[in-house]
């Protein structure tokens, strides 16, 4: 099968959030089961070149004009993406599939749709009424969700990452329920593999070896909740007063819950590193003792699986994704989004040493058995054939 | 003038309420006698009983001025005015004049308070922003004239010394002003047609609300049943967590198996009975059977997952292959012998040799020889190479 994937950001690209390494892996996971795949996606820093074989995955990085305003931006990037991949299908011939990942790169397969009729499959990872924090605004927001409603209504097939975004798009865009599946995100759990030394690791962060250890990954804003963790830490601290707190992230609330921690009298105990990745976060997540999820509005919630892969308990707002695939009291905590009940999990959790550890062993399992990006490849192609 | 003769008033009090019953009208007879004209001459003779006089209450009962309570009470008018109306009973002026002192009470200002309490939970000194109406000692209500749509407020009404400090009597309700115009949701959202009642257009927050009797508490041995969960049973459930990945392993099962499979998986919505019928017709053992079973362990095997498919498996045969290089030579036992720099310990009969681990690749080998009296020098180039091609099965 010949697939095409459009997305405005991959790992080989310009890496922004989550849709990255969806994209990326989900590439590389269909080459492996013998397809080939064509990556669309913008042409990131240092020079890449336009065309690159990488993993066996062609990536086509397709040059646009900038524009003064972002969804004019977003649809020069579309129009380029046409562009290139008429280009590519006259050249090797036609496409089985195209598959476009969020409503940045959907008008392009709606246009090639128009154009030669190919079979397109939206995937859904979020949707503008969720990122604005469960709100309906005007202005460019309702563009947005003008571009996602008319995706959806033009795709053949959409795929949402959770049941509840799955919900949350079939009431607000009106679609029927055959034509939304569910696909849950995976994640490449043997990056996560070996062990470090937590103390070294927790060192370079001046944080005791024996400390409890509690990890927030995620963009800094509202919608990820770190406010809820933050008023949550009195409570810990009540108990466990040498408990840490790392913030891994940046976002546009940073500096109102820094200052929030130094004038609750907390700043000791929280330590905020800004954006973090690679190797850098996975000593992180191996190195703490539980992760914590407070969202507000999560789709899925990689950063659950992420904790799994390395072996660590989460604790999950129960809203959404995590909802779903978290066990409670077996591989995690489910709470309410709500400081007390956040507190609630995070003493939980550090009552009893032993059974997080066995509940982070669980969540390595889970992530094994269902989540790994093979097991999403069958399922993506299930929909390719549905 | 003679004075007109005072009615006799009857007083009833019913239910708290005073009631006035005039005195029965004395009874004009002739007038009554020719009401029931059209009676039949029989009835007429007989003696005409009258119905006894019926008793007209005329409630003239009004609210009373005062209830000698302190309290207020805020309504919306329009989007725009909210009213308020209270009431302050003389004990709490005397109360806060025992307080502050009565001089300070004649100087100080009756003052109606509005909170803005828009989207807050109100505790008394948070709010949004407030504003003071001098009211009064008379009056008992007011119209409060509101410059946004749809806040909402609350009031106390109390009194305000000279130096400003604030005493209040009563707080009131809250209330929230409607929108001045549509909604300013503009998309569309339709209505489903159908038999059922449709969902809500709005998102419902679903809050689960326990009741004290229902709310079950584990005990900490229910707690320990839980370490007792294994690896299988983890696997189990997430396998199963997946609508698409369930599917896969059910059009998988059917394409080994035939339409029995696909059965299975129907199956396991329906009863437990049906379940078992299913299932006591398939051998013990059986494949379909474990896997209906939940040991998803063979789900995997089947290509659910590539990285677990190709697991090594663990055999006995193995095949090592190493090198090792000597090398040796021989010069004037007094000489001196270096080794790309290094001087080597030569025998006492002038022989030498060296041995060596030979990995892949090329290793050169430079020697030098210096006689004793440092005059004469010799050099030996060498190299060796190794290459190793490995070949599997």
């Amino acid at each position: 099968m010949r697939i095409a994937l459009f997305s405005w950001e991959s790992i080989h690209s310009i890496s922004v959030g989550g849709v990255a390494f969806h994209v990326t892996e989900l590439a590389c996971a269909l080459q492996r089961k013998g397809h080939q795949v064509h990556v669309f996606t913008r042409v990131g820093p240092h020079n890449q070149p336009w065309y690159e074989c990488i993993h066996g995955v062609h990536y086509h990085r397709c040059p646009f004009q900038s524009s003064r305003d972002f969804i004019e931006e977003i649809n020069n990037m579309c129009r380029s993406f046409v562009d290139s991949f008429f280009k590519v299908e006259d050249s090797i011939g036609r496409f089985d599939i195209i598959h476009a990942h969020d409503w940045l790169a959907s008008n392009a397969a709606v246009w090639i749709k128009e154009g030669r009729g190919h079979k397109f499959i939206l995937t859904i990872h979020s949707t503008e009424y969720g990122r604005c924090g469960n709100n309906f605004y005007g202005g460019n927001s309702a563009r947005i969700r003008d571009h996602e409603r008319h995706g959806t209504f033009c795709a053949d097939k959409v795929i949402a990452v959770s049941k509840a975004l799955k919900g949350e798009i079939m009431w607000m865009y009106e679609l029927p329920d055959w034509k939304v599946s569910v696909l849950y995100n995976g994640i490449n759990y043997r990056n996560y593999d070996g062990w470090v030394d937590p103390a070294a690791v927790r060192r370079q962060y001046s944080i005791g070896p024996l400390d409890p250890v509690v990890l927030f990954v995620g963009r800094v804003v509202y919608q990820k909740g770190p406010d809820l963790l933050l008023e949550a830490i009195p409570h810990v601290l009540k108990y466990h007063n040498n408990a840490k707190f790392v913030f891994a992230g940046d976002g546009e609330m940073r500096w109102h819950v820094e200052d929030r921690a130094r004038h609750m009298g907390i700043s000791h105990a929280t330590r905020f590193l800004g954006y973090t990745n690679g190797w850098k976060l996975v000593d992180l997540y191996k190195s703490c003792d539980a992760v914590c999820v407070p969202s507000r509005n999560e789709p899925f919630g990689i950063v659950i699986l992420e904790a799994w892969a390395a072996g660590k308990p989460v604790i999950a707002s129960s809203s959404g994704g995590p909802g779903e695939i978290v066990w409670h009291e077996v591989n995690g905590l489910k709470v309410y989004p709500h400081p007390d009940s956040v507190a609630w999990g995070i003493g939980t959790a550090f009552e009893d040493f032993d059974h997080a550890r066995w509940m982070g062993r669980n969540g390595r399992v889970a992530v094994e058995t269902a989540f790994s990006w093979d097991v999403i490849a069958d399922q993506a192609l299930t929909v390719y054939e549905s | 003038m003679k004075a007109k003769s005072r009615k006799i008033i009857k007083r009833v009090y019913e239910r708290g309420r005073e009631t006035v019953v005039p005195p029965a009208k004395k009874q004009n007879n002739v007038a009554r006698q020719k009401a029931p004209r059209q009676q039949p001459v029989a009835a007429a003779k007989t003696k005409i009983v009258l119905p006894a006089t019926k008793t007209i209450i005329i409630d003239n009962y009004q609210l009373p001025p005062r209830y000698n309570t302190t309290r207020i009470t805020l309504l919306v008018k329009d989007p725009f005015w909210v009213y308020a109306y209270w009431e302050i009973a003389s004990n709490s002026i005397e109360s806060l004049s025992n307080i502050v002192g009565s001089h300070e009470i004649e100087r100080a200002k009756v003052i109606l308070r509005m909170y803005d309490v828009s989207l807050i939970d109100f505790n008394g000194t948070n709010a949004n922003h407030y504003f003071d109406i001098e009211v009064g000692y008379n009056a008992s209500n007011w119209y409060v004239s509101l410059w946004n749509d749809g806040v909402s407020y609350i009031a106390e009404i109390g009194m305000r010394l000279q130096d400003g400090r604030f005493f209040a009597f009563a707080r009131s309700n809250s209330v929230t002003t409607p929108r001045k115009s549509y909604s300013p949701r503009s998309e569309q959202v339709w209505m489903n047609v159908t038999e059922e009642s449709s969902p809500s257009a709005y998102v419902v927050p679903q809050i689960k609300i326990f009741k004290r009797e229902e709310r079950t508490y584990y005990t900490a041995a229910q707690r320990k049943r839980f370490f007792y969960l294994t690896e299988e049973d983890i696997r189990r459930y997430y396998s199963k967590l997946s609508p698409l990945l369930k599917d896969i392993i059910s059009s998988r099962l059917s394409r080994l198996y035939g339409k029995r499979a696909r059965y299975g998986f129907i199956l396991e919505g329906e009863t437990p009975e049906a379940r078992r019928k299913l299932l006591g017709k398939l051998p013990k053992g059986h494949f379909l059977k474990r896997v209906l079973i939940g040991s998803s362990e063979e789900l995997f095997l089947i290509g659910a997952s590539e990285s677990l498919h190709e697991r090594p498996e663990h055999r006995k045969f193995f095949f090592e292959l190493n090198a090792e290089v000597i090398v040796y030579g021989r010069t004037e036992p007094d000489a001196e012998v270096y080794l790309g720099g290094k001087k080597i310990q030569l025998q006492p009969d002038g022989t030498f040799s060296l041995r060596m681990a030979l990995p892949d690749g090329k290793i050169p080998l430079e020697f030098k020889a210096i006689s004793k009296d440092k005059k004469e020098t010799r050099a030996i180039n060498t190299y060796i190479q190794r290459n190793t091609n490995y070949t599997p099965r």
